[in-house]
């Protein structure tokens, strides 16, 4: 086997899918409790999510690409710029999101109505709601992917942007 | 006929004499080996087949391989079988003390050293064991994914063993292979094997750092 001793990767197939697995849960949800939206590679080096001061360990560089690219495969993850540093972080797939929102403009009866993203993720009506205080660049895919449905329609509005649901 | 060939055979013992001289006649003599081999086939009418196999033999303890009948699993000569059932005889002991296993090189030295004289070549070894179950004898060879070959009882099933490993390791948290042959009584070089297939099987999985290769009980598969 021509692995390199720095390579973690569990050779036995099933056992690595698992432990692919485990380390994006690890990821999503490191993120979704530290509210971190984005970081840029280097940075998720050194977090204490790939550098484990207590027991001196590291993930190399290249195994954390791997679970990175596992992470986009699933949808949880998108590049930001093309020579792949920094990344964006959504530990609910954008369809996911936009399937709560528009939930929620269905179930309060608001469809055919418009709000800015800000009164969407802000606003005091949306409190109690899961997706209350989303950061914009997921907010926005999430929108996107309700787009495609044709369940909603991004336009813009006084000050920025806004969506109307159908 | 057999004149002709001692006399031929004279003229090899003397190239055997001079090591030099001998690299140069090795093409020669393989040339002989071969005419010799055909000549055997041709005049198979006139000479009895126990003076083939006694000659084949002969030719075989000179370390000239017979060309005319090819080894291939779960044939050879007549040579490799007698070895065969030989080694079966020799070795039901000593795998019975050591657990049902040996690595061949452990098989090599041991029965080289019971014999003291006509030491056995590692090929002659490899294909006699390769006849031990074709033979319905009560060893086998087997060879792991790593290419290293052992002798194994019938009644050895490594597979099993695997579980008995597990449970050490899983006393300990975790083990090398040497921690492992040492607790066990193996040679690292079976431990390892075992560990190994235990990792194949899904019950171990690695931790390969600079201190080393070390195996745990696969909590991926057993802890979702």
């Amino acid at each position: 086997m021509a692995m390199s001793f720095e390579w973690p990767l569990q050779p036995n197939v099933d056992t690595r899918q698992k432990q692919l697995a485990a380390w994006c849960s690890l990821v999503l949800s490191f993120c979704r409790l530290h509210k971190q939206s984005s970081m840029t590679v280097m940075e998720a080096q050194e977090s204490p999510l790939f550098n484990n001061v207590k027991l001196q360990r590291k993930l190399p560089v290249e195994s954390i690409q791997i679970v990175l690219e596992e992470l986009r495969k699933k949808g949880n993850l998108e590049w930001l710029d093309k020579s792949k540093s920094s990344f964006l972080i959504m530990w609910r797939r954008p369809e996911e999101w936009g399937k709560l929102i528009y939930q929620w403009v269905s179930r309060s009866g608001q469809n055919n109505s418009v709000f800015t993203l800000y009164e969407l993720t802000n606003g005091e009506d949306t409190e109690d709601e899961e997706f209350h205080g989303l950061d914009e660049a997921t907010l926005l895919r999430a929108l996107q992917a309700l787009q495609q449905e044709h369940k909603a329609e991004i336009i813009t509005v006084s000050d920025g942007r806004g969506v109307k649901f159908f | 006929f057999f004149r002709w060939i001692s006399t031929k055979i004279h003229f090899s013992f003397q190239a055997f004499e001079d090591l030099s001289k001998l690299m140069i006649k090795a093409k020669e003599m393989v040339e002989l080996s071969k005419s010799i081999a055909n000549k055997i086939k041709d005049k198979q009418g006139d000479i009895t087949e126990d003076e083939t196999i006694r000659f084949k033999s002969y030719l075989l303890s000179m370390g000239i391989a017979n060309p005319v009948t090819r080894e291939t699993y779960g044939s050879g000569t007549q040579y490799h079988m007698q070895l065969a059932k030989q080694l079966a005889g020799i070795l039901q002991v000593p795998l019975e003390e050591r657990g049902g296993i040996m690595s061949l090189t452990e098989v090599y030295c041991l029965v080289n050293r019971a014999r003291g004289m006509e030491l056995l070549s590692p090929e002659d070894l490899v294909n006699a064991c390769k006849m031990l179950e074709a033979l319905k004898l009560p060893l086998r060879l087997r060879v792991f994914d790593s290419g290293v070959m052992v002798i194994e009882l019938q009644s050895h099933k490594e597979e099993e063993m695997v579980a008995s490993a597990l449970e050490t390791v899983s006393e300990k948290g975790s083990l090398t292979s040497e921690e492992f042959a040492k607790l066990v009584g193996m040679s690292v070089l079976l431990a390892k094997e075992r560990l190994l297939l235990a990792e194949k099987m899904g019950h171990l999985c690695r931790d390969d750092s600079v201190e080393g290769l070390r195996f745990y009980p696969n909590l991926f598969m057993t802890q979702s």
